[in-house]
């Protein structure tokens, strides 16, 4: 897969490629009564958001992100049950890979090995570049580099949007952590990036 | 002291930056397959489960072992005492409580299942003691029904720890305590008749 092949860049909210929000729900109640093709529509709409999470929540590890990726949507199918709606279904799935991540992490210590060494570039083929390709890899690499607790927080919240307080929730630590995680983030980020 | 400030113009870019990576990045091509076949070995098994306790011929299996308990204390009565006996032994099981008025749910059983736990060994140790009163095949017969019975218990039981919610199972677990109880009971009263 090339990299140019591999971005599927959107700035556009999840669901607008569907028919509007109506198609939206209509998949999902069809994939809640067992309707598989109906899920991997839902799938090929999402797992692009959701593999590029995984693939910086794992810090670059794209067998480990690809595995997270598949566990969290085999969750998904496992629980579509339980959702009702009252947020938005990529929110739903965001927590599910979050979740994941994090039982993953306490069952699996060797994780720790997959963060990236500062010179290897190998495993960061997957992230694609975009106007300006070095800073983009640059920061991936840098990303990918961070200590496990500043680069969950830099990547829930200053990429995927999250609140300090839901983050604190999720990852069940105090809101004060988080920040705490997240300017630490931000510091080694800008020493790493400082050209 | 060491300096914990962020430059606030370089964290700027920094978040500009940010702003700029792609949202969404393709995954690999047979993915999608992983999660499809994992989604349908899923789908086997939980089907698996629930034919297995909705299966008429499970469900059939187990009133029989059920009757096969009633029928074992009938047939206790007749060798020991005669049809009377038997007559009055089959009006005790028709006035037993109505399956549909059990518990409703787990948490209501458990508080029961400690009741019936309870009778069954005061009942097993006054049988043990007054047992010489009985003949060798009468306690043989008896301790094959309450072996059929705890079987059923047993996977009643089994069947709930995976399906904790169903109503069903949990008043085939009770009446099969019912049986064991009213078995042990009616034994009892014949040792000592």
């Amino acid at each position: 897969m090339s990299r140019q092949s591999a971005l599927r860049k959107s700035t556009i909210p999840l669901q607008a490629n569907w028919s509007g929000e109506e198609s939206s729900r209509t998949l999902i109640s069809r994939a809640q009564n067992g309707d598989v093709d109906a899920f991997e529509l839902i799938y090929n709409e999402h797992s692009g958001r959701v593999y590029a999470l995984c693939l910086r929540l794992m810090g670059g590890d794209q067998t480990a992100a690809t595995e997270l990726m598949q566990d969290v949507f085999v969750r998904a199918w496992k629980n579509l049950g339980k959702f009702r709606g009252e947020s938005a279904f990529s929110s739903w799935l965001h927590r599910l890979a979050v979740n994941a991540m994090l039982e993953n992490a306490r069952s699996d210590k060797r994780r720790v090995a997959r963060v990236l060494p500062m010179e290897d570039t190998s495993q960061i083929g997957a992230f694609a570049p975009g106007d300006s390709p070095e800073l983009r890899i640059d920061l991936e690499r840098a990303i990918a580099r961070l200590p496990e607790g500043a680069r969950t927080a830099f990547v829930l919240h200053d990429i995927e949007g999250f609140q300090h307080q839901e983050i604190a929730a999720q990852l069940g630590i105090a809101v004060g952590t988080v920040k705490a995680q997240l300017h630490r983030a931000h510091k080694l980020l800008i020493q790493a990036l400082d050209r | 002291m060491k300096d914990d400030t962020i430059d606030e113009a370089k964290l700027r870019d920094l978040m500009n930056e940010v702003s700029a990576l792609p949202t969404s990045i393709e995954p690999p091509a047979d993915a999608w397959g992983k999660i499809r076949a994992e989604i349908e070995k899923t789908n086997q098994s939980e089907t698996a489960r629930i034919r297995y306790w909705q299966n008429p011929v499970f469900l059939a299996a187990a009133a029989l072992l059920l009757i096969a308990g009633s029928s074992a204390v009938t047939a206790i009565a007749i060798n020991r005492r005669g049809a009377a006996v038997a007559r009055e032994a089959e009006k005790q099981i028709a006035a037993a409580p109505d399956t549909n008025t059990g518990p409703a749910s787990l948490a209501q059983f458990t508080v029961v299942e400690s009741d019936y736990l309870r009778a069954v060994n005061d009942l097993s140790a006054t049988l043990e003691s007054e047992q010489d009163s009985l003949s060798p095949e009468t306690i043989a017969k008896l301790r094959a029904s309450i072996k059929i019975i705890d079987a059923a218990i047993l996977e009643a039981r089994n069947a709930l720890a995976a399906d904790p919610a169903n109503k069903t199972l949990i008043q085939m677990l009770a009446k099969s305590y019912e049986q064991k109880v009213d078995l042990l009971k009616r034994t009892t009263e014949m040792a000592r008749s």
